[in-house]
């Protein structure tokens, strides 16, 4: 503080004296005294510390590296780092925004307590022992009285500082309920169909899968197609900087998006599609490929599961052991551990069933049929291939034509294309947030398998680095977390059920060994895990530890099936992320202490905290691992500043679980207590050595100072891998993949096991109805629509509604960064002119929408871009509702909420998805809401304070 | 405002925070006859749910004071009730001095609203919403005669045949939190260290027997 204060004071005496100089020499004449005078000493000694530091951008997921110039310990500069590979040191908005939020005013810098009624915005500063002691107190007290499924823990999205401490807190404590405004909406659905369907990475494009589209190096890719990615918006440094190259390059893009976006003003083909009409368009896309015999035959038969025959009553595929008792397997593992069965197909060459084992394709004995039906133990069976046509067999172009609102010739032009060149199809977030989320996320990945575009040069499905190449068959446990070897619990694709249950057992006598009764914790965490609410309908909400939210808005209202007492919220703003506000507003209150942690108090902190615990802005977190790898490098996180008492989060929910094992009497008194250490820490200087050994140094403090000279860069050449599938591993085969069946499933065997018994998560336990009863998902992408949608006659709310992303702002943050607000105030409505003359509306006019849940406003916008009867909006809150100057504060998340008008009553059956986008509206013209900041001079009270306490220690040192 | 509104605007803040609600309820019915600040704080410190707050007597008063659920009345150094008239043209300082201390009263709003929250009302209410569970209801208070753990209570229901949740969007049966926490918002039981009988609990008991 003293440092900040006294560049303070310097600046201003310089810019007196100088000011003073200058009035003085006004008075004289120049040629009758000396021009130079005596500098003053003070003056001339006096001057800023420059430093410049490197580490990377937290605004969003893509993590764009950085140099942070700093003056005397503040920063005041953030540059791109041009040897970052693909930003080559573009920066975005939201990048240079961080600046106005570390030196925010409206960053929390102390712990800070309620003192009068939720709904205000009155707090006292406590200390950090003061807060915790408070929180410990108040999460064991809700124990004690209700058990520990009465805490409830919020998380966030890709913008936060990542879910790990969330999940791992979660397991520490024995807590089940967990949600996210994301999650089952955000990258779930991709992530699980990674795995399930080729046991490694997904089709979601702006992150860090898809990036064959970038390789520059050998660049071999003619086509991607962008569907539904709006990565200008969300990854502007990074994707949308490669995106431009890969142009540059010749790469040629068909765009799917219902909004003329900067990627669909580029493409070479632009599919207009009716918002939410995915499905159709890609049951066209299949039956055109199919039909017209545009896919990969091969790599279908040999290195997908379409050829297997499906048993119509359980629509698992049937294994040769099913048919023929006595078979014996060539390609089983002799000592039962890795899993490589053999399935029954219809074999080309004896005109008969027969028993598909794995090899190579050469060595086949079959020659596999892939769309055909057979006799099977008496009954008729489709292979998986079969079952795909069939969903798709109607799909015309032109009844897709008609039912996407996209003419016939321009979608051929499109698939053909698309399956006629060295291409893949890369995906945005769009879909899982609605109820198609599954269909959608299968639909694609099945599609870029159907035509052979896996893992080769040119294609979007492809694993990297050395790491992806294996020795042995390869396994997959759907997460980093040691669930199997601590608790027994869950089951590694790739490894024999007998090689399963024994490492279960194991788990079961490490327990054991250490006198606790191992099968009794095994049964309490599977206990646990299956009390997520939700999880019962929607069983891959597991995958990632989520509740479905309406069950869980439920169990809050009517306090059942168990009693929530602690809301421990680590996200930003869930009022402005997810439907039922309102809702959720009465629902949060029956909670009887909620702590918020976060760099700024948001609605969420005005509506519900009890406690607020402030947590670190990126400039002021330091980190090896999270939020650090972009493309082929990854970097030192630095902490350049610190302010005041902010803290590490994953310091923070290891010290608060601490504080709760110590008021409960014993680390021993919660599920497994150390389970939290797989991914947190409770000082930094417990995970230094960790991440110096990461990172190849001996000592982090000191090799952190200068971060620039660690980044860790995979070589180009190592980074792309291709055909490792192909490779033979020690039990002689090829390697295949990560799956069940050893190879390519766009058949969603996991899927359809996952609705049946909850697999993988809970194994040996299985998780089904009240009466054993499974649950069916599709399989294969299978035509559905939004329970809302624009087929539909509509009188009441005739338009419809569709979101996306701005490049101005990420999730909920940045609404009190000044600049960002500068340029977008509040949010747009963007509409067709057409509708805006018939409706009276000009541009930048006031609009309300409704939906059938709720309504809202924003400034009209009109554009072509969307077509008539559409519009699009992105998400909004105002921080500036709960400011000193309002005269009536607010939360500021019922104004211009678009969420509010959303839904998750219905929602997608494997993910538990709800629709934040693809519902019915109306429009009418409206005002403008009172307190909502729109002129630049208005956010004057969110202009950086430099005035705070500036490189402050961190509060949580090593005993 | 009328009344209707008024109650509706202290229900909305005395259930604002569940844990501050019966704290609420009972120094509302405590100040049905006028009390002085201190004696009021004195009553709420005695109150067993008062024990795992983290807001201070003042706080939870000022609130209702906000909400107008309690009139804070000014009193002189003789404890007499400052009229308005009183403090015309006076000084900050003069202000001051005259005010010695403060009293507070509910007001009829709030008097209305504690009138519908009655322990008995409330225990009525939720028999008669699950007549199925009147026996679990019953048999967790009768438990609770004596002091019980949530161990010692989820132990005692283990044996018992599990009940449908009222959340229809979950097929996971009642547990034992949820059976106590109803318990405990209609003032049958109070958490004190452990699940206990309240006084209102008792005499509904015993009503029903």
């Amino acid at each position: 503080m003293g440092d900040m204060k006294s560049v303070a004071l310097w600046r201003r005496k310089s810019l007196s004296k100088l000011s003073h100089a200058a009035s003085g020499l006004a008075g004289l004449e120049l040629a009758e005294k000396p021009a130079l005078v005596e500098a003053d000493e003070e003056f001339a000694t006096s001057g800023v510390k420059l430093e410049k530091h490197h580490t990377c951008c937290h605004g969003c997921y893509n993590n764009c590296p950085v140099w942070v110039y700093t003056e005397d310990g503040v920063a005041v500069k953030i540059e791109g780092d041009y040897d970052g590979t693909l930003t080559k040191g573009a920066l975005c908005t939201k990048a240079l925004n961080q600046l106005h939020l570390v030196y925010s005013p409206r960053h929390i810098l102390h712990p800070m307590k309620r003192i009068g009624v939720r709904g205000g915005n009155e707090w006292e500063t406590i200390s950090w022992d003061e807060a915790l002691n408070l929180a410990g107190e108040q999460m064991a007290l809700a124990t004690k009285k209700y058990g520990p499924y009465s805490i409830m823990v919020g998380a966030g999205g890709g913008g936060t500082y990542g879910n790990v401490f969330q999940r791992v807190t979660q397991d520490a404590i024995g807590a089940p309920v967990c949600i996210s405004g994301g999650g089952c909406q955000c990258y779930l659905p991709a992530d699980c169909a990674g795995q399930w369907m080729r046991g490694g990475s997904n089709n979601r494009h702006e992150g860090n899968n898809a990036r064959e589209m970038w390789n520059a190096w050998n660049p071999a890719m003619e086509c991607v197609v962008l569907w539904g990615a709006q990565t200008s918006a969300s990854g502007a440094a990074y994707a949308a900087r490669a995106n431009a190259d890969m142009r540059e390059r010749g790469v040629k893009t068909i765009v799917v998006d219902p909004y003329f976006t900067e990627e669909a003003a580029k493409a070479d083909i632009w599919l207009p599609i009716r918002p939410m009409a995915d499905i159709a368009m890609l049951l066209g896309w299949f039956r055109y490929i199919i039909a017209n015999k545009l896919y990969d035959e091969q790599f279908c038969k040999y290195w997908t599961n379409y050829p297997f025959l499906i048993d119509p009553d359980t629509r698992l595929p049937i294994k040769a052991e099913e048919v023929w008792p006595d078979y014996v397997n060539p390609s089983a593992d002799p000592n039962d551990v890795y899993d490589t069965p053999a399935y029954v197909c219809f074999d080309a060459r004896t005109n008969s069933i027969q028993p598909f084992p794995y090899t190579l394709p050469e060595n086949s004995p079959v020659d596999p049929v892939v769309f055909c039906e057979a006799e099977v133990n008496g009954r008729m069976c489709k292979t998986g291939g079969q079952i795909q046509w069939e969903a798709c067999q109607e799909w015309t172009l032109e009844k897709t034509a008609e039912v996407t609102w996209v003419d016939a010739d321009t979608i051929e032009r499109a698939v053909r294309l698309y399956a006629t060149t060295l291409s893949g199809i890369g995906t945005g977030q769009f879909a899982d947030m609605s109820e198609l989320s599954s269909n959608f996320i299968f639909g694609t990945m099945a599609l870029d398998m159907l035509c052979g575009k896996v893992d080769k040069p040119g294609v979007v499905l492809t694993e990297q680095k050395p790491e992806s190449r294996h020795t042995t068959r390869p396994t997959h446990f759907w997460c980093g977390r040691p669930y199997q070897e601590t608790f027994g619990v869950g089951w590694t694709v790739g490894l024999t059920k007998n090689e399963n249950l024994r490492r279960s057992k194991a788990a079961v006598e490490r327990w054991n060994e250490k006198g606790v009764d191992g099968l009794a914790k095994q049964k309490e965490f599977v206990a646990y895990q299956m009390a997520r609410l939700g999880s019962d309908h929607h069983k891959a909400v597991h995958q990632w530890q989520l509740n479905e939210l309406a069950p869980v808005r439920k169990a809050l209202l009517v306090g059942e099936p168990y009693k929530i007492s602690v809301r421990w919220e680590q996200s930003g703003n869930k009022y402005c992320v997810m439907s039922s506000g309102e809702e959720w507003n009465k629902a949060y209150s029956t909670i009887d202490f909620c702590i918020h942690q976060q760099p700024h108090m948001t609605s969420t902190t005005f509506e519900d905290a009890d406690l607020f615990l402030p947590t670190q802005e990126w400039l002021e977190f330091e980190h090896a691992t999270e939020m650090t790898t972009q493309f082929n490098q990854t970097y030192m996180r630095k902490q350049v500043v610190h302010l005041g008492e902010t803290i590490d989060p994953f310091i923070l929910v290891t010290q608060m679980v601490d504080k709760l094992c110590e008021k409960l009497g014993g680390d021993d008194k919660v599920l497994c207590r150390d389970f939290q250490f797989n991914g947190t820490y409770r000082t930094k200087e417990d995970i230094y050595p960790q991440w110096a050994e990461m990172f190849g140094v001996d000592d982090w403090a000191e090799a952190v100072k200068h971060s620039e000279d660690h980044t860790l860069t995979v070589p180009i050449d190592e980074l792309y891998q291709f055909y490792q599938y192909l490779d033979i591993v020690d039990d002689g085969l090829p390697a295949g993949f990560a799956t069940l069946s050893r190879k390519c499933e766009p058949y969603v065997t996991m899927a359809v096991m996952n609705g049946h018994t909850g697999f993988p998560y809970n194994f040996p336990y299985e998780q089904t109805g009240p009466q054993g009863e499974w649950l069916e998902y599709d399989a294969v992408c299978t035509y559905r629509e939004q329970s809302e949608n624009m087929l539909q006659d509509d009188k009441e709310y005739p338009f419809y509604l569709t979101t996306g992303r701005v490049a101005h702002y990420h999730h909920t943050t940045l609404r009190n960064a000044p600049y960002s607000r500068e340029l977008m105030p509040v949010p747009d409505v963007r509409i067709n002119p057409r509708d805006a003359k018939r409706l009276g509306i000009n541009h930048g006019e006031w609009v309300e929408l409704s939906s059938r849940r709720g309504k809202t406003r924003g400034r009209a916008y009109l554009t072509e871009g969307v077509r008539p009867g559409v519009v699009m909006m992105e998400r909004f809150y105002f921080p500036e509702s709960y400011d000193g100057s309002q005269k009536n504060p607010t939360g500021g998340w019922r104004q211009c909420n678009v969420n509010l008008m959303a839904r998750d009553d219905v929602v997608n059956p494997t993910f538990a998805s709800a629709s934040w986008r693809g519902y019915r509206v109306n429009v009418v013209k409206s005002e403008k809401p009172e307190g909502v900041w729109t002129e630049p001079e208005e956010f004057k009270p969110f202009m950086p304070d430099h005035n705070v306490e500036c490189n402050t220690q961190e509060v949580f040192h090593h005993a | 405002m009328a009344t209707e509104e008024r109650m509706a605007e202290i229900e909305k803040i005395m259930s604002r925070r569940r844990s501050l609600t019966e704290i609420m309820r009972k120094i509302l019915g405590f100040c049905k006859e006028q009390r002085s600040f201190a004696c009021a704080e004195e009553e709420m410190a005695t109150y067993p749910e008062f024990k795992y707050i983290d807001q201070s007597q003042a706080s939870i008063i000022r609130i209702l004071v906000q909400a107008e659920a309690l009139d804070l009345i000014e009193l002189d150094a003789r404890g007499n009730v400052i009229a308005p008239s009183q403090k015309n043209s006076l000084s900050e300082d003069e202000l001051d001095d005259l005010i010695c201390s403060y009293a507070l009263k509910a007001t009829d709003a709030a008097i209305a609203v504690i009138g519908k929250m009655t322990t008995e009302k409330r225990l009525d209410a939720l028999f008669a919403a699950s007549p199925d569970r009147r026996e679990a209801y019953a048999g967790v208070m009768n438990l609770c005669r004596t002091p019980q753990s949530y161990e010692q209570i989820e132990s005692a229901l283990s044996n018992k045949a599990p009940l449908p949740s009222r959340n229809d969007l979950s097929d996971l049966p009642v547990y034992p939190s949820a059976l106590l926490a109803e318990l405990e918002n209609a003032g049958g039981l109070v958490w004190n260290d452990a699940w206990e009988l309240t006084d209102e609990g008792n005499a509904y008991l015993k009503a029903h027997e």
